[in-house]
């Protein structure tokens, strides 16, 4: 298995893509797909933590922890795509400076 | 699970979310996320995790890939295609988060393993960690009850608004 420190910066790595996706996307659409990559590396930096803690043990805290994450993001996403579906019957469009644009 | 099989699955990972972010169609990235996401659940069962390797796929590649091709149907796939980017200021913000991070784990020889109970640990096999996750999220079922039941208004609201009648 390879050593913790590979998979945090894997973690870091994943973290960055969401935060860029969430910070230089316009589509709306984008942005929650970048909010779905965060909390992929979130999930996955507790399961890491709960492996590598005690070498041949596991923690089933982070686990727990991790499924109850893993449903509330599937609440998250259903309300912020909701939010899409209204946003886009409302203005007719998804660009996050268009809707700016139109709240002025 | 060798070394090299570890790494071209993370490599694999890693790119499979890049191209969700940067891939121009917004349906060909809803394609690649739940990519990504099978591709964790099997990292999830590789790192002892099969409980949670099962929730992310139920989850992440069933539900939630469902939920983004209605809403992209809904929209109207033609209309949903990336128009521009800031593409400057990302990098800057993103770099800044990357780099602090990467400090923040070199500099840290990770504290927190103290703050966990020891007796609760157990041996890395699937039978004993599906059961002491499960008896772990019955004794502690309070805060899983709230966020099973926030999910389920959450799931059932945006249910009605998105089926609900458009406003004139």
């Amino acid at each position: 298995m390879l050593p913790l420190s590979v998979y945090m910066m894997f973690n870091v790595l994943l973290f960055v893509i969401g935060v860029y996706s969430c910070v230089s996307k316009r589509n709306l659409i984008r942005i929650i797909i970048g909010v779905d990559i965060l909390t992929s590396a979130v999930n996955l930096n507790f399961i890491v933590f709960s492996t590598f803690r005690t070498p041949g043990l596991i923690d089933p805290a982070g686990h727990s922890f991790v499924i109850m994450l893993i449903a509330l993001e599937g609440g998250v996403v259903a309300v912020l795509l909701s939010l899409v579906v209204f946003l886009y019957r409302h203005y007719g469009t998804l660009d996050i400076y268009d809707l700016v644009k139109l709240k002025r | 699970m060798s070394e090299i099989a570890e790494i071209a699955l993370l490599a694999s990972i890693l790119g499979f979310a890049l191209l969700a972010v940067e891939v121009r169609r917004v349906l060909y990235g809803i394609v690649l996320i739940c990519s990504m996401n099978a591709l964790i659940g099997v990292l999830y069962y590789f790192l002892a995790s099969p409980f949670v390797a099962m929730f992310n796929v139920l989850i992440y590649v069933g539900a939630l890939a469902a939920l983004f091709l209605i809403t992209a149907s809904l929209i109207g796939l033609t209309k949903v295609l990336e128009r521009g980017r800031v593409r400057i200021l990302g990098l800057v913000v993103t770099a800044m988060v990357g780099i602090t991070l990467l400090f923040l784990i070199l500099a840290e020889p990770f504290p927190m393993f103290q703050a966990v109970d020891s007796s609760k640990l157990v041996p890395p096999n699937i039978s004993e960690i599906i059961s002491a996750v499960s008896n772990f999220l019955w004794s502690e079922r309070t805060p899983d009850l709230i966020a099973k039941a926030i999910v389920l208004v959450v799931a059932t609201a945006c249910c009605v608004f998105i089926l609900g009648k458009e406003e004139a």
